[in-house]
């Protein structure tokens, strides 16, 4: 009995450290700055955390296609509005509640755009790949850059602002042989939405309401997952709402898409090139239609931040 | 894809344990069967119900060759009807084989072979290739249709009875640590172990997964690093000059060791976590003396498979006897023996892949085999002559080095985008080029590691040469040692492996066959 108790008492010994070692990888491994590499993906859409209280007049939420096409920089240059983009890889609007929660805990944001390409994601991610118990196998690759800081810093994704506003730059060009009229009949029938992202659109949307802030529709250009279908259960959503909707797909007066120089890989994400364009006409918009609610913080000595934002992204364009 | 066949052996390989405990011993199979069959279809679909079709026309034939020789018994008869029946049933049997070889073979022709025949034929024509079928090839085809070609054969030959239980066969075909890259187990010698239901055993479990991380090592920190190497001189050949070429060879001939032998050593290792012994397939292979030597070192099931199933099946027919019995003794040894060898190397350059290069490369080595048969008898009277002994250290050494040499040109017609490439590359050893340009493609920390973590596989060689037996001394180790290695390799393939973000997975290169 005695040598049971022994054996039992030495695994368990060995299963707690090796549970500590592995715990302490994960602290080590794991980016402690957006700009340590795998930053961008530990921050995943919520560096919005480290922004200063009440500070962004603009949230941005959806999936890859905001933070390839929706440049935070110049929207701030164009129009001094400021604005962070949240996107996240293949997120569905069901994933985005709890990051508009996390928003409205620190910002009081006057305007939230829901990139509407979410709505037709239909696998709602388990588990985050961002998540700390992972960081092993997701930030392994930091061994090549640890810093004497990694052994002793505790990963805060509130601990450094980041500069990029949560786009992600790529100079890359995909010329992709994708037709150009890839939207198809302008009077097809409305794409479905599923039961449950019906539902957690209606919850965001009531969450926003609740909160009295301005939701806003837009859909950047994606040659591969857009169509007229999906535009039109957007619109009649839109129309049913009373939400502006924005598809930038839908050749909008005055903005021309060139999907042979626009996207980083086969027509899904934009590249530098075309989230340039595409913010400059999107902060036009904003002006337009939503100057009235927001405010340009340009000379605004409180948000001297944002011209190293700008300066920051023109440095690397 | 790669990582996405290493999650599922992984948990397979972690969950399936706990399923096989609470099994009965006498049913154990059935879980094995089960796990693999869930392995399969969530690897390659569809793809199981090709598995199940190999598996039911392999066990329907081992029955039917049975019973054809029950139903003729020939115990008590004279000689010559004795004789008549044996022949008849001979004759009935082969038709069985015969029927069962185009049905399997079919399967794999059409799925793999199809599209690259009908591309050659039309394009012989000066057309284009206009009936191509867009179906993909379940995982594993080409291995567990040769497996079970094997169990068919063995059954006709008489070397074994026809397994009677369907669930039992069907997992001899199926088993799911050799579904996706083999090794081709032999039914007579796996078997007895998968029907055992043995217990399970922490010592087989802390020496399944020792091997299981001795193949995740070579995997990712050896062959993913080398990989990025060999894609970026065989990605532009044009613009290296001929050193680095040549390193871009000997970087893929790396990759491609580290992974196979990666792959196998996982599949062993989570055999034997259920007390399973698959076959061995790689001893030693870059000692070989010459290429008929790397061959029997170098994916063993395979070569064994040839040897076994086409060349000596050839070799000792009676039409290529009859055809060469009126030649003298030498020259219709070496017609015969050159004809069976045109043979398994045709097919085995066909085995690698539907694509002219895979053929030219088998061709490549009968070329060099039948060179080696040719003038070994007139180098051994050299030797002779020059008093020195075949088994002299130096000599050794030479034909190590010349072995190496041509292995590594029979890698890079193998790596080659086609044939024309191969053969730019080639002529890229005779015209200036880049060389330290290539360095930029590696970043330092994973070249250093990369040479680190080969000096360590090649200690593993020599360790192996010295007899000092490095798997007899793990499993004399306590268990809390075993797990303290286990727990260290682990965690330092996960830190230090070449996977994930900043590295593109490679596909494993033996595992489209």
């Amino acid at each position: 009995m005695k040598k049971i108790f022994k054996k039992i008492a030495i695994y368990a010994v060995c299963l707690v450290l090796s549970l500590a070692v592995y715990a302490y990888l994960c602290v080590i491994v794991t980016p402690k700055d957006i700009n340590d590499a795998g930053g961008a993906l530990y921050y995943n859409g919520m560096g919005f955390l480290a922004e200063p209280e009440n500070s962004l007049d603009i949230m941005v939420y959806g999936n890859s296609d905001v933070y390839s096409g929706f440049a935070p920089a110049v929207i701030f240059e164009e129009q001094g509005y400021t604005s962070y983009a949240s996107g996240r890889a293949r997120q569905t609007v069901g994933n985005i509640q709890p990051l508009l929660k996390r928003t409205l805990k620190t910002q009081n944001p006057s305007l939230v755009i829901l990139e509407v390409d979410c709505l037709f994601e239909e696998e709602e991610k388990s588990a985050n790949e961002a998540d700390i118990l992972y960081a092993p196998f997701v930030y392994h690759a930091r061994w090549k850059e640890i810093k004497a800081r990694d052994f002793y810093t505790i990963p805060d994704r509130t601990g450094s602002v980041d500069v990029h506003k949560g786009y992600i730059n790529s100079s890359r060009v995909y010329n992709t042989d994708i037709d150009e009229n890839y939207m198809g009949d302008s009077h097809a029938a409305p794409a479905a939405l599923t039961e449950k992202n019906e539902k957690n659109l209606s919850e965001f949307l009531e969450v926003c309401k609740a909160h009295g802030i301005t939701v806003f529709f837009l859909e950047l250009p994606n040659v591969n997952s857009w169509n007229y279908a999906k535009h039109n259960a957007v619109q009649s959503i839109a129309d049913k709402e009373g939400i502006r909707f924005l598809d930038m797909n839908a050749k909008p007066e005055g903005y021309v898409l060139d999907i042979r120089q626009d996207f980083r890989d086969n027509g899904d994400h934009l590249n530098r090139k075309g989230a340039y364009k595409t913010s400059t006409y999107i902060a036009a918009y904003l002006n337009e239609y939503y100057g009235d609610i927001l405010e340009n913080r340009k000379d605004n000595p409180d948000y001297a931040q944002w011209q190293e934002v700008v300066e920051n992204y023109n440095n690397e364009i | 894809m790669s990582y996405q066949i290493l999650m599922v052996l992984g948990l397979f390989a972690l969950f399936t344990p706990f399923a096989y405990m609470v099994t009965p011993s006498k049913y154990r199979y059935i879980t094995l069967l089960a796990a693999s069959l869930v392995a399969m279809v969530s690897m390659s679909g569809w793809g199981v119900l090709f598995l199940f079709a190999t598996a039911l026309t392999t066990y329907l034939a081992g029955r039917l060759l049975d019973k054809i020789t029950q139903n003729h018994p020939t115990k008590g008869l004279e000689k010559p009807e004795r004789k008549r029946i044996k022949a008849l049933v001979k004759r009935k049997k082969k038709w069985v084989v015969f029927a069962y070889v185009v049905l399997n073979l079919g399967i794999l022709l059409v799925l793999k072979y199809f599209n690259f025949f009908a591309s050659s034929v039309t394009k012989l024509f000066g057309g284009e290739p206009s009936l191509l079928i867009k179906v993909a090839m379940p995982l594993g085809l080409s291995y567990y249709t040769l497996q079970a070609l094997s169990y068919v054969v063995d059954v006709f030959r008489g070397k074994y009875k026809a397994e009677r239980n369907f669930l039992k066969l069907f997992l001899f075909v199926a088993f799911f640590p050799q579904l996706h890259e083999g090794p081709f187990g032999r039914y007579d010698a796996l078997m007895p172990q998968l029907e055992s239901g043995q217990r399970l055993r922490a010592a087989n479990a802390y020496n399944g997964v020792a091997w299981i991380l001795w193949g995740l090592f070579k995997i990712f920190m050896i062959a993913n690093r080398a990989a990025i190497l060999s894609d970026a001189v065989f990605g532009e050949y044009e613009k290296y000059g001929g050193f680095t070429v040549l390193f871009g060879g000997a970087m893929f001939t790396l990759q491609l060791y580290a992974e196979f032998s990666g792959y196998i050593d996982l599949a062993r290792g989570v055999g034997k976590i259920f007390g399973i012994d698959l076959a061995q397939n790689f001893d030693m292979p870059f000692l070989a003396q010459n290429v008929a030597d790397f061959w029997r070192r170098w994916h063993i099931s395979l070569g064994a498979f040839f040897r076994e199933y086409v060349f000596y099946p050839i070799s000792t027919s009676k039409v290529l006897a009859k055809a060469t019995e009126k030649m003298p003794f030498e020259a219709a040894n070496f017609l015969t023996v050159t004809l069976s060898l045109f043979v398994v190397w045709f097919l085995t350059g066909l085995w690698h892949g539907a694509s002219e290069k895979y053929i030219y490369y088998g061709l490549y080595y009968f070329v060099l085999i039948v060179i080696f048969n040719l003038l070994s008898p007139l180098v051994e009277k050299g030797l002779q002559k020059a008093k020195i002994a075949p088994e002299n250290k130096v000599l050794a050494g030479l034909r190590i080095f010349k072995t190496l040499i041509l292995v590594l040109i029979g890698m890079m017609l193998f790596r080659a985008e086609n044939v024309p490439a191969f053969f730019s590359m080639m002529g890229s050893l005779f015209r200036a080029g880049e060389h330290f340009s290539l360095l930029k493609a590696i970043e330092l920390p994973d070249l250093i590691m990369l040479i680190l973590s080969t000096l360590v596989m090649l200690a593993g060689a020599i360790l192996k040469l010295c007899h000092v037996e490095m798997e007899e001394r793990y499993n004399a180790l306590s268990p809390y040692k075993r797990y303290a290695i286990c727990f260290t390799v682990f965690i330092f393939v996960t830190i230090f492996g070449a996977y994930g973000l900043d590295y593109l997975p490679p596909d494993p290169i033996y595992g489209g066959f």
